[in-house]
């Protein structure tokens, strides 16, 4: 109290002299923008990557024919009949601008230092999340983007002109990627939680993400495959066993969970986490008809079985009739064995064995040099090793031999529907996005189910609709791309 | 300084050092009821010698034994009193029946000031209009009471929060709460619910912007000055007991429909929350799952009002001991508030301790006000994450797990949640929602809330006409709340509904703010022939702190023990602390002149430096000036048996605020995310708000102009105002593109102006035929505003609401408007249909839709005294905006509202609609395309077309009634004890009108505190009309 009258009686006396008085507003709780470096903001950011890829994206499994709603839920008329508004994946959306913003921090604030492998790693990062959200909607805000005090309504970039940025910017990322000095990097191999500061890892990470984008040209001659595919650098791309994943210490603490295993699997508590996404009878048949063993790695037995039925899915849209007995705890969640074992696992964002399938399909269709076959097989094999399927490579082995129509190369007439119908079969579950882009690309695999919800759109979506912060935020911009169609605007790829 | 002390010295000495024989004599002059009269001449009769009595009453004179004391006034019958051997007096003098003109007015600083001499607007409401229906919120006491002021309850809770707008606004996203001062003491507004209302003598309402020159930004908004009560200055006690009770009932539920119980597409589904079902047929059926044994629950397919019947009425008791004495004023109030929610309870402790001391020359008054908060309420926010975490729709929110119950269920059945059959976690019906009772049980914030409020203030009379006051206040609350979750859990082995484990959980936060002022000024005045002059000069410093500490767990161990340290695994996300620290400081003057009591005109200036805006940016100032004119005095003239009285003033002023930049805004953060830190590994991701280092305050300039009428001898009187503010470089967080990398940055930029009348009038005594009395008096306000810019390439920017239905600041539309998601429609605003389906689709552009604030508000008192009965009523009309009922798209969800069952269910052409016909390209109207799937229809677009759920906000409203009967004189003539002793009768609330349009709820209530109005959600309950009785005991 004493100290307080002292204040009353000489503030007004002094102050008014004192600038010191008013030099009071630095901030006490966060901190400022001149006192974080790029090692605090990387880990974070690539953490988020990692999470979007695989929180963002489920309707896009329901779609697909990898998961359903499970028996406790209603119908989701929305997803279900197509029927999208600029209400949905708007999150998508927000996040990743929101993700991206931070490597444009990193890119910022090593502006003119030699921290090169932190621009490198910012700058390749930058093309996965943009190449998701062209992807996604085409044409997007991109040049004008994260320029706030010039651009407050960013105008829309063509989707085709910032594919062709992608490029550049891959040539650029593994160019600085050259030009690393020793120590320059501040605490790098910690903060890289994707390959800890390894720069062959990411090389041969730029060069599968350029054969990414190659093969999603496939349909354009936007670029020369082939010649673009020859900047590939000397380490190849990701091979077996070289799955692309984050871990910046997952661990069963509430928040700090594997982002997978937080959705699909248990919360920290312990408690099942989801009821709601539960197998697809589209892909748990498909599997079973074929004699692959996978099924189990991909979907969780039921927790209460009912009539001996450890593996139970449900068909897309479909609205179940009542008294229907399997509910969600009779039936597959979709966070199996092979694709979760613990919250503290790493989060894959590109797996090893996406990147062999592409390659057996860049190879097949003639982009570069190579056994498509021998390529193709090595996928199967890596998706059984990556699913630690028990004797995994025995298993492999039969199931390759078995001669069954999604995994015999020499029988397929049309070889690419064989690479993408086993790519599909292959990566139940982990990364819907690209199980979407491939089936709106290729249309394989050429069987995915449509919904079975009344009313419904007459095909899967080929887009999403903007998002109605953009209608709200952003109305000019987005309005000059018109009235825009969730069955038929398509990106420009998609030919 | 030393100038300073001398100057002291030589007052407090010299006159006594030099005179021997005529003394310092000391006096007050009250009024009969023992409250001082300011600015009363006083002369030794028959000499020059005089000097005039201050504020407080009191003057000191120079005067010998047997001297006469001459004292005149505009107020009082003139006295003369005679001096005798003390040296020191109080004058009672006799108030002359007053008018309008003649009113003595508490102006800024607390400077009392006649009525005729201001330039601008004041209102004033007396301590037994404002307490007349025993409000537990003084703000609710001046509901409907005072032109220009508009008051909105904002929720029906324990803590009956209400929102103060006068004049409209002047910010579009900063504050628009008036500035309260206490006792001199600038205060935040909150304060105004927490303290005692027995406890206030008056509130004055300064309406327009001019109380800002003196007080500062604050104050730009109007100012509500309250005085407490201060204690006699006689040496009469009193003792004061009153007690309350009052009861609160629903008046006024959401329209259900009664036709269809649960189930999809004409179905009858045992468990769901749809009520899509079939037509109830009364016929016996299941509801929910079979239990584990078998065991079905029946019951009859019949409607039932259960789900009105969920609600409690609510309780409130107010109990108050006040003393009154001799320069001393205490009280103790207790109140406790039972909601209408089962459970809900909020007490509140309020002690005042007022005291003054004159020493001679000086006088000390100090002021301790404590009070003490403890509530426990449901936690609406607590049940929302769990429900979002588990895929819940309409996850948050009370009603909608009460009035989304399909209507057959016997909802009261299940209220013994723990023992009753069907009633239990693993057992109750719904699978998509829980037991309400159960829910209100286990998510719970305890909450308690220390106030303390003190004052001290200390005048100096240097001279008869120079007065030094120095105040110092300290404001400081303290509120703690424990958020925690009791936890269920799912027991497999009785679990027939699917629910999953509820987890338990304890949040524990506290926050303390403080706020810390000295204020010293001094005035002057004086009179030269027929001019009279003041000033006033002062400074102003003032510190306000926040400091937030938090902590939260998400899984307990033991179950029951709401601690963090009883926790299984690591502190949750939720942890964390802060502190803001900003200054201000301040000088300020005003100057004032008058001319023979007809015409008087005041300058003000006001500079403000702030901490929390950059060197260069923040020092402020702002001018004013008001004049007003007497013409009925001027032109003596003009006064006849119509007109007694005519004043015309004008005053304008200049202001600034620059509320909406917090401290530590003008660089940007990074903040921890994702989870981190693991382990060792931090990781920060950048703010998506970003201000603008340049940014100013917003500047704001205000015009009044109003005319003061007394007509018919002074029996009826008006006023009349026109006011208007322009409101410039608009502090705007604008959201904008994620493609930013921003959601939110602020700009100077947005300008807005509003402007309206206000029409006060005062017919009294209409009747006075004997024992009758019979008085109406009313008011109106009419007030629009137009949103001129926004920002260069923005013409909108969202204010407060749902993505689909929002208040958004629009170019060129009143702020604010509603903006919401309607169907796609043709040129000539007919609906547009598919050809195959019949249905309606959603046009993703916002349209705009209507204002959100009323034109009109206007309020009708009119009373009647008969005896010692005495009733009086406060009606209330608000009209010509628009509000959003949210609960209507939740109940099309589900089915439960009226407007889900029209036409039976049966397919219909949409009224109104067209489809485009392939063959012409052209629109062609809808006469025979049926919508193909009803429910579908209400399930989807209905409700993405959030325009169904725009309603005219139009109402009027018995805001109070009171009747009250004070025991007559006579009968307490016998006894000595009791001195007085009364019984009311009070209501608020007692009736609402609204339109037919409105489906929903009470459209005065809103979902936030911001600038937002009409949107109301489900976690808002529905109105309560409120009866109970006040006794009333003096000794």
């Amino acid at each position: 109290m004493k100290k307080s009258i002292f204040f009353i009686v000489f503030a007004f006396l002094l102050s008014s002299c004192k600038k010191s008085f008013f030099d009071i507003n630095d901030n006490p709780n966060d901190p400022a923008d001149g006192s974080i470096t790029a090692n605090l903001i990387l880990p974070q950011a690539l953490h988020e990557t990692g999470r979007i890829m695989v929180s963002d994206y489920p309707t896009l499994a329901h779609w697909m024919g990898w998961w359903s709603r499970g028996g406790d839920y209603g119908p989701s008329p929305e997803s279900e009949t197509y029927n999208i508004t600029t209400n949905f994946g708007q999150t998508d959306w927000n996040d990743w601008y929101n993700n991206l913003y931070d490597y444009q921090a990193i890119l910022n604030k090593t502006e003119g230092s030699h921290q090169y492998f932190y621009q490198a790693i910012a700058r390749v990062m930058k093309v996965v999340g943009f190449m998701h959200l062209v992807d996604t909607y085409n044409n997007i805000p991109y040049t004008e983007a994260f320029s706030i005090s010039n651009h407050i309504a960013p105008r829309y970039d063509k989707g085709n002109i910032i594919y062709q940025e992608f490029f550049s910017e891959l040539d650029k990322s593994l160019v600085l990627l050259t030009k690393i000095e020793t120590g320059a990097d501040t605490k790098i191999s910690s903060s890289d939680i994707l390959f800890h500061g390894s720069v062959t890892k990411w090389k041969k990470f730029i060069n599968t993400i350029r054969l990414k984008l190659v093969l999603r040209l496939s349909q354009t001659t936007l670029v020369n495959h082939g010649t673009e595919l020859q900047k590939v650098t000397a380490e190849g791309f990701l091979g077996s066993g070289e799955t692309a994943a984050v871990n910046p210490g997952y661990r069963a603490v509430s928040g700090k969970q594997n982002p997978f295993w937080d959705n699909f699997r248990f919360t920290a508590e312990g408690e099942v986490a989801d009821n709601f996404n539960r197998a697809n009878n589209f892909t748990l048949n498909s599997l079973r008809t074929n004699g692959d063993i996978r099924y189990q790695y991909y979907y969780a037995k039921a927790k209460i079985p009912l009539n001996g039925n450890d593996y139970y899915g449900y068909n897309f849209g479909e609205n179940l009739p009542n008294g229907d007995p399997y509910k969600s705890v009779n039936s597959s969640g979709v966070a199996g064995p092979g694709l979760v074992t613990a919250a503290s696992d790493d989060q894959w964002i590109l797996t090893s064995i996406e990147s062999l399938f592409m390659q057996a399909e860049a190879v097949q269709r003639g982009y570069m040099n190579g056994n498509a076959k021998q390529l193709f097989e090595n996928a199967v094999s890596e998706s059984f090793n990556k699913l630690n399927v028990l004797n995994a490579a025995s298993e492999a082995a039969s199931y390759i031999a078995s001669g069954n129509s999604f995994v015999n190369w020499d029988a397929a007439t049309d070889k690419i529907q064989l690479i993408i119908t086993q790519k599909y079969f292959s990566t139940v579950g982990m990364l819907p996005f690209e199980a979407w882009t491939d089936y709106r690309r290729t249309g394989f695999p050429s069987n995915v189910p449509l919904t079975r919800a009344a009313n419904a759109g007459p095909n899967i979506p080929v887009r999403f609709r903007y998002p109605q912060n953009e209608y709200n935020y952003n109305p000019t911009n987005v309005a000059a791309e018109g009235d825009l169609s969730p069955f038929s605007s398509k990106i420009f790829w998609d030919l | 300084m030393r100038k300073l002390l001398f100057f002291i010295f030589y007052v407090l000495v010299f006159p006594v050092a030099l005179l021997s024989q005529a003394v310092s004599i000391n006096c007050t002059v009250t009024d009969e009821k023992g409250d001082p009269v300011p600015g009363v001449s006083v002369t030794i009769k028959g000499t020059q010698t005089g000097t005039s009595a201050d504020q407080q009453g009191r003057f000191i004179i120079r005067a010998r034994k047997g001297d006469i004391l001459l004292l005149t006034g505009t107020s009082i019958e003139p006295i003369e009193f005679t001096i005798g051997e003390e040296k020191g007096y109080t004058i009672v003098a006799k108030l002359k029946a007053r008018t309008e003109a003649e009113v003595i007015v508490t102006t800024a600083l607390g400077i009392k000031r006649q009525q005729r001499d201001l330039g601008y607007a004041t209102a004033q409401i007396k301590s037994d209009l404002l307490t007349q229906s025993a409000p537990v919120n003084a703000a609710n006491g001046l509901q409907g009471k005072i032109s220009g002021v508009n008051i909105a309850t904002m929720n029906n809770s324990v803590f009956e929060n209400v929102k103060i707008n006068i004049r409209g606004i002047r910010s579009l996203t900063g504050s628009n709460d008036p500035l309260l001062v206490i006792d001199g003491i600038q205060t935040s507004l909150q304060y105004l619910a927490s303290i005692n209302p027995n406890d206030i003598t008056d509130i004055t309402v300064l309406k327009g912007s001019s109380g800002a020159a003196i007080y500062g930004p604050d104050a730009r908004n109007g100012v509500l000055l309250v005085t407490t009560k201060k204690g006699t200055r006689s040496n009469k006690t009193e003792v004061s007991l009153t007690q309350t009770f009052q009861y609160s009932k629903i008046s006024f539920y959401p329209k259900f429909q009664e036709e269809f119980g649960s189930g999809g597409y004409g179905t009858y589904t045992p468990y769901e929350n749809w009520s899509w079902g079939p037509a109830f047929d009364g016929s016996v059926k299941v509801l929910g799952s079979p239990l584990v044994d078998g065991t079905e629950q029946r019951i009859v397919y019949s409607p039932t009002n259960s789900r009105k019947e969920f609600f409690n009425t609510g309780v409130t008791r107010q109990t108050d001991f006040s003393l009154n004495a001799k320069d001393l004023y205490f009280s103790v109030q207790q109140v406790n508030i039972h909601g209408i929610v089962p459970g809900d309870e909020n007490k509140r402790t309020g002690m005042r301790l007022n005291s003054s001391r004159e020493f001679g020359r000086f006088r000390i008054s100090a002021n301790i006000n404590y009070i003490r908060g403890d509530y426990s309420v449901f936690d609406d926010i607590g049940m929302a994450g769990y429900n979002a975490a588990n895929n819940i729709g309409l996850n948050s929110g009370l009603l909608n797990l009460i009035f989304n119950t399909p209507a057959q269920v016997p909802l009261k059945r299940y209220k013994d949640w723990r023992n009753a059959p069907f009633a239990g976690f693993d057992t109750y019906f719904n699978h998509y929602g829980h037991n309400p009772y159960m829910a209100l049980e286990t998510w719970r914030v305890n909450g308690r809330r220390d106030d303390l409020l003190t004052n001290l203030e200390l005048t100096f009379k240097a001279t008869s006409s120079l007065l030094f006051t120095w105040r110092a206040g300290n404001t400081y609350r303290n509120e703690g709340n424990k958020n925690y979750s009791t936890g269920q859990s799912a027991n497999a082995a009785i679990n027939v509904n699917g629910n999953t484990s509820i987890p338990g959980f304890v949040s524990e936060s506290s926050a303390l703010s403080n706020r810390l002022s000295s204020e010293f000024f001094g005035t002057y005045s004086m009179k030269a022939g027929e001019f009279k002059f003041s000033a006033v000069a002062g400074t102003y410093v003032r510190q306000s702190e926040l400091k937030r500490m938090g902590i939260s767990n998400t899984s307990l161990v033991v179950p029951g023990l709401y601690s963090v340290n009883n926790r299984a695994g690591e502190f949750g996300g939720g942890g964390g602390n802060l502190f803001s620290r900003t200054r201000l400081f301040s000088l300020f003057g005003s100057l004032s002149a008058g001319y023979r009591n007809w015409a008087s005109i005041e300058f003000t200036g006001r500079n403000d430096k702030l901490s929390w805006l950059a060197e260069g940016n923040n020092s402020y100032f702002y001018p004013g000036i008001n004049a007003a004119l007497v013409l009925s005095d001027a032109i003596p003239g003009l006064k006849s048996k119509i007109l007694s009285y005519a004043k015309l003033r004008i005053s304008w002023s200049r202001t600034m605020n620059a509320d909406l930049v917090g401290p530590y805004e003008l660089s940007p953060t990074y903040q921890a995310s994702g989870g981190f830190p693991y382990g060792t590994l931090p990781g920060y991701t950048a703010s998506n708000n970003l201000t603008n280092p340049g940014i100013k305050p917003e500047k704001i300039e205000t015009y009044e102009a109003g005319t003061e009428l007394n007509l018919f001898q002074n029996k009826l009187s008006a006023t009349i105002t026109y006011f208007r503010s322009n409101m410039e470089d608009q502090i705007i967080p604008v959201s904008v593109s994620r493609s930013t990398g921003f959601s939110t940055t602020k700009v100077n930029s947005a300008s807005f102006y509003n402007e309206g009348l206000e029409l006060d009038l005062t017919y009294a005594p209409v009747i006075t035929n004997g024992d009758w009395k019979v008085s109406i008096s009313g008011n109106a306000t009419y007030s629009k505003s137009k949103v001129l810019s926004i920002y260069p390439g923005l013409e909108r920017i969202q204010i407060g609401g749902f993505a689909n239905a929002s208040n958004y600041a629009f170019a060129g539309k009143p702020a604010m408007t509603f903006m919401v998601k309607d169907y796609k429609r043709d040129s000539l605003g007919r609906i547009i249909v598919d050809r195959v389906t019949g249905l309606p689709s959603a046009n993703p552009n916002l349209v705009p839709m209507g204002r959100t604030a009323p034109i009109w508000v206007i309020g009708l008192t009119p009373s009647v005294a008969w005896k010692s009965l005495s009733l009086s009523v406060v009606a209330e009309y608000k009209g010509g905006h628009l509000a959003y009922g949210r609960i209507g798209n939740e109940m099309a969800w589900t089915g439960v509202s009226a407007a889900t069952a029209y036409n039976h269910r049966e397919r219909f052409v949409i009224p109104n609609s067209v489809y485009l016909d392939p063959s012409s390209g052209k629109y062609v109207e809808n006469k025979n395309i049926t919508i193909n799937d009803v429910n579908d229809f209400y399930t989807g677009v209905f409700r993405q077309a959030e325009t169904n759920f725009i309603y005219s906000a139009d109402s009027w409203r018995i805001r109070e009634v009171s009747l009250s009967y004070q025991l007559p004189g006579r009968l307490l003539k016998k006894q000595n004890l009791v001195k007085s002793a009364g019984l009311t009768l009070n209501a608020r609330n007692l009736f609402l009108w609204v339109p037919k349009s409105n489906q929903f709820t009470d459209p005065d209530f809103n979902f936030d505190a911001g600038n937002s109005n009409g949107v109301t959600t489900s976690s808002i309950n529905p109105p309560v009309r409120t009866m109970g009785l006040t006794l009333d005991v003096k000794f």
